[in-house]
């Protein structure tokens, strides 16, 4: 049984991702903030799978002296085929500006907690037999610090140089390492935002992530459109792009 | 990890149901949390919940200034028995979902509607009927239990605990708080097959009497009419009628997998259709194709269960063909005394006014256990009409004079357009229905456009 360590285990991309890998044999190991909440997902998805035995372990990415005791609480749950990371947080860019806690929070759970983590379990899963993987969660707002939402996107910008690193570090070793370039999905994290063109559901979006991992892609951008999207946005001159409202 | 401050944010949403008729601009919240009751939702002066969007008109639409609470990401299945066939989920949850979940389990939905893309909640809001409505009743009769926020503070309830509370909120409409969560006692099958029966008729006599002969030996039956036929062809249709098909029904492949669920992803429909394409010479089309699917007078065959419980869920979004300005779902139920001379008569109106549905259906019902209760012994006729102009309006109003006339009533969870006094009139039952409401709700809260417009 191939057991996949999921971070940030109540997110609504992370249940998709769950449900798309338990139909193809994988067993998620589900970690999370509130182990009340968490627990209840797990119930849902061995309900929806016809299969009982999802472990839940509790992990706060922002509580980074209790990571080296959530390691070893989760690696003792495995042996893990790999790492998929969807820990994060959003916050409006208007309200993280005026207010540090929103931003410190931003930071928190979706930059200094995941590279606190990572670091910690990066030697342990590349010691692992077969090659494991760490797929981690970041967003096409991380390609570009656009005036509307930068606070985010310097948090994920961040995050995919950090994964891109970490790449580099250990892919000697075998541990292949994955960024998820992702778009906006229709999940409780954009609740307050209206529809988007572009958005997906978050089952469409776990498909494309399980392909991504299948086909071994370095960097996967989804839905793969944003790729043209952002080839575009990227190649903006910074004093269009300074004058653009994006 | 998501965090609570984002699940109530509230947004403002152009929206409306099934019919997109009408559309209201509601603010919007999506609260993640069960737990989360109305009061975190202060500042607006009423509340709805709101699942699928899937019942017609405004009934999931909240009054002006008003707030809708969906239920979409209270979507977590909470217990299974499969030994017992008890099913418990919260109301975000969809038939579909659980129909993934059950059937490969060789169990079934007691009750099924016309569309798989219901939420729990919704269902029991609507107190929903399917094609064994004679037989079994409504959904109302499977719930073992169900758990709804009033302004009184949270209820679990069935037949044994608060038995008023849970009658009324069943086909009560999302009135008497948010449900969110519910028990379903669910069916055994064999296979994921229908054995189903289809007989051509040449008037509402003749279907009415073949459907009444079918039910003795089917469970479940239904009759399509085509409702432009006129002349000596008036009132032509066929009768459905199916069973579950037995593991011995089957052959070949599907004896070997009985049970496989066989969804497949729908094909879409256009964003932008215009309205005029569906008009009485294509809907005439299409009703003549379908009376002459097949050859003869009779015809058996094993269908999947998809197909014959959701043949319209193959096209997801079909409620655009009607374009823009959406279409009315009129679906009445007449008590048995009456039900063939009103259904003529209503059927008659229709064409005289040059109207057509594109799908008619006369089915026989039987009594509902509700506080407040659309069905009774009898038939039921469900219409849609593509509104064109003004012109449809006050032709309905004068089918529902016909249904008055009856002793029947209109179905709220597919009305956006029944006059209150219509309304007061057709449900006798509505006092005793308020009472409890009221009990639990003593600054009734929890309102709709379609309360307010009803004065439920």
């Amino acid at each position: 049984m191939k057991k996949i360590l999921v971070l940030g285990a109540t997110s609504g991309v992370a249940q998709a991702f769950c449900r798309a890998a338990l139909r193809r044999g994988y067993t998620p190991v589900l970690a999370a903030r509130s182990l009340e909440r968490v627990q209840l997902v797990a119930r849902d998805l061995e309900i929806r799978a016809g299969q009982t035995g999802i472990a839940c372990v509790e992990f706060d990415a922002a509580a980074f002296d209790t990571h080296d005791g959530f390691v070893r609480a989760a690696l003792a749950r495995g042996p893990f085929a790999g790492c998929f990371v969807a820990c994060g947080a959003m916050h409006e860019q208007s309200l993280a500006e005026a207010d540090w806690k929103l931003s410190r929070e931003m930071i928190d759970a979706n930059f200094t907690g995941i590279v606190s983590v990572l670091n910690r379990l990066a030697p342990l899963l590349a010691a692992a037999e077969g090659g494991a993987f760490i797929s981690c969660i970041t967003s096409v707002a991380g390609d570009r610090g656009r005036s509307s939402n930068f606070i985010y996107g310097a948090t994920k910008a961040g995050l995919n140089a950090y994964l891109e690193g970490l790449r580099a570090r250990w892919h000697a070793r075998g541990l292949f390492v994955q960024t998820i370039k992702l778009g906006p999905v229709d999940t409780p994290m954009n609740a307050g935002v209206a529809r988007t063109p572009f958005m997906v559901s978050a089952d469409v979006a776990a498909e494309k992530i399980l392909r991504a991992l299948e086909a071994r892609r370095e960097v996967a951008y989804v839905p793969g459109r944003w790729a043209v999207i952002m080839l575009v946005i990227r190649l903006l001159p910074r004093f269009v792009f300074k004058r653009m409202k994006l | 990890m998501t965090l609570s401050t984002a699940s109530n944010n509230s947004k403002t949403l152009l929206l409306s149901g099934w019919g997109n008729y009408p559309q209201a601009s509601c603010h919007c919240a999506e609260p993640v949390d069960a737990a989360a009751d109305w009061r975190d939702f202060g500042g607006f002066p009423h509340l709805i919940a709101r699942g699928m969007g899937r019942s017609y008109g405004d009934a999931s639409l909240a009054p002006v200034g008003s707030l809708v609470v969906a239920t979409r990401w209270q979507n977590k299945f909470l217990a299974f028995d499969r030994e017992q066939g008890l099913l418990t989920a919260q109301a975000g949850v969809t038939l579909g979902e659980i129909i993934d979940v059950i059937v490969p389990t060789g169990w079934f939905l007691p009750v099924t509607p016309g569309t798989r893309l219901v939420s729990l909640g919704g269902v029991l809001a609507s107190n929903i009927h399917g094609k064994n409505h004679h037989a079994a009743g409504a959904i109302v009769q499977f719930v073992e239990s169900l758990r709804v926020q009033t302004e009184s503070g949270g209820f679990d309830c069935s037949r044994a605990q608060h038995a008023e509370l849970f009658f009324a909120t069943v086909g009560g409409y999302g009135l008497t708080g948010i449900i969110t969560q519910a028990t379903l006692r669910l069916k055994k099958i064999e296979t994921a097959w229908i054995d189903a029966r289809f007989v051509k008729v040449p008037d509402l006599d003749t279907a009415m009497a073949t459907s009444l002969e079918l039910e003795k030996q089917f469970e479940y039956s239904v009759v399509w009419i085509d409702s432009l036929a006129r002349g000596k062809n008036f009132g032509r249709g066929i009768v459905m009628a199916g069973n579950h098909a037995k593991l011995s029904d089957l052959a070949g492949r599907a004896a070997a997998q009985p049970l496989r669920n066989d969804w497949s992803p729908p094909v879409t429909a256009p964003a932008k259709f215009p309205g005029w394409i569906l008009n009485n010479a294509t809907n005439r089309l299409f009703n003549f194709a379908y009376a002459h699917r097949f050859p003869g007078r009779e015809a058996r065959q094993l269908v999947r269960f998809e197909p014959w419980f959701f043949p319209l869920d193959r096209v997801a979004g079909w409620n655009r063909f009607y374009g823009g300005r959406g279409f009315v779902e009129y679906q009445c139920a007449l008590p048995l005394a009456t039900a063939a001379a009103g259904g003529r008569e209503l059927l008659e109106r229709i064409a005289r006014a040059g109207l057509g549905s594109f799908l008619s259906v006369f089915k026989r019902i039987g009594d509902d256990a509700v506080t407040l209760p659309f069905a009774m012994p009898g038939w039921t006729l469900a219409m849609d009409f593509g509104i064109r102009g003004p012109e449809l309006f006050p032709v309905l109003d004068e089918l529902d004079k016909i249904v008055l006339r009856h002793g029947g009533k209109i179905y709220l969870s597919k009305d956006a357009r029944l006059k209150a006094d219509t309304f007061r009139a057709m449900y006798p039952e509505l006092p005793r229905w308020r009472a409890v409401v009221e009990k639990f709700n003593p600054a009734r809260r929890f309102q709709s456009r379609l309360s307010q417009r009803l004065q439920l």
